[in-house]
């Protein structure tokens, strides 16, 4: 069976999930991408993808401990899985070889 | 209820009937980061941004509770909706036939519309608060959507009724306030559980 696809901001949000490591919930990757692309996602959208991640296989979700500054709510903390650490190298290796070439086409001059 | 964080807005997102853990995540994370904010823009800036991002999160969270739908849920909205339009019918049918006495005189030009209209579209608003406040208060799963339901299915029938031989704007008008009335009704049915609390 062939493994599942990853959209763009699927592909984004995991990387942050990877990067964040253990403390990886929604408000941290939020700031994460944000930081890192500039663009304020909505808290929903970054939610229902990393559902979609997690439906998929790609990340795992646990409950933190209740806390006062989210009104007695816990955190939702994810982690990256087997198969969403192949999922990114795959993603990576792919990248790399589309973007094979583009660099001379681009700047001639600099060749 | 998080300590702070604009309690009323809170609420409406919670009863909005998201999966309880996607729920939780998102309004867990709009108070932490209100938190924030209030300490590093104060409490009125803080506001503004929970307000907009409330506005934001609300069709995901819309979403979610579309995706999470079985048909036991059906069951409980259109009960809910049955027996507020049932209250709206009891209570609208006497109101509406003493209206109706006055219609021939407007037909034929010997009443106003100017002067029954504004009484008509009164009491349509009041009608709609009332069916969209029991709606919600008997589908307080998803209180909201109960009252919209209510809504759509009163919108239809003033469409598609006798309603057609009144003048257009004025039916536009009265669809209009019903909606507006019944939504109202669902959010004042909403909001009186904060207060209560």
């Amino acid at each position: 069976m062939a493994a599942p696809t990853l959209g763009t901001l699927e592909l984004t949000i995991l990387l942050a999930v990877a990067r964040l490591g253990e403390d990886a919930y929604g408000l941290a990757v939020r700031r994460d991408l944000a930081s890192r692309t500039g663009r304020d996602y909505s808290v929903g959208a970054v939610y229902t993808t990393l559902e979609r991640l997690e439906s998929k296989g790609f990340v795992r979700s646990r409950r933190g401990q209740p806390l006062p500054e989210r009104g007695g709510r816990s955190r939702r903390l994810f982690r990256v899985t087997a198969a969403g650490r192949a999922a990114i190298r795959r993603a990576e290796r792919i990248a790399l070889q589309v973007w094979a070439g583009v660099g001379t086409t681009l700047n001639p001059e600099g060749t | 209820m998080s300590e702070g964080v604009p309690r009323r807005a809170e609420r409406l997102l919670e009863t909005l009937g998201a999966d309880t853990e996607f729920r939780d995540a998102v309004i867990g994370d709009l108070a932490e980061e209100y938190e924030i904010r209030v300490r590093w823009d104060g409490a009125k800036v803080a506001r503004r941004w929970y307000y907009g991002e409330a506005v934001r999160v609300t069709p995901w969270l819309l979403r979610d509770w579309l995706r999470g739908l079985r048909w036991k849920h059906i069951g409980h909205f259109a009960n809910a909706a049955l027996w507020a339009s049932l209250v709206m019918f009891v209570v609208d049918f006497p109101v509406r036939a003493v209206l109706s006495l006055f219609v021939p005189q407007v037909m034929s030009g010997a009443l106003p519309l100017f002067i029954i209209a504004p009484l008509m579209l009164l009491w349509t608003v009041m009608d709609g608060a009332l069916a969209g406040y029991v709606a919600a208060r008997i589908g307080r799963r998803a209180p909201i959507q109960s009252a919209a339901l209510v809504a759509l299915i009163w919108a239809s029938l003033m469409i598609g009724s006798g309603w057609s031989s009144v003048p257009r704007w004025f039916l536009a008008v009265n669809v209009t306030l019903m909606l507006a009335g019944t939504i109202t009704g669902g959010l004042l049915r909403t909001l009186r559980v904060v207060r209560g609390d």
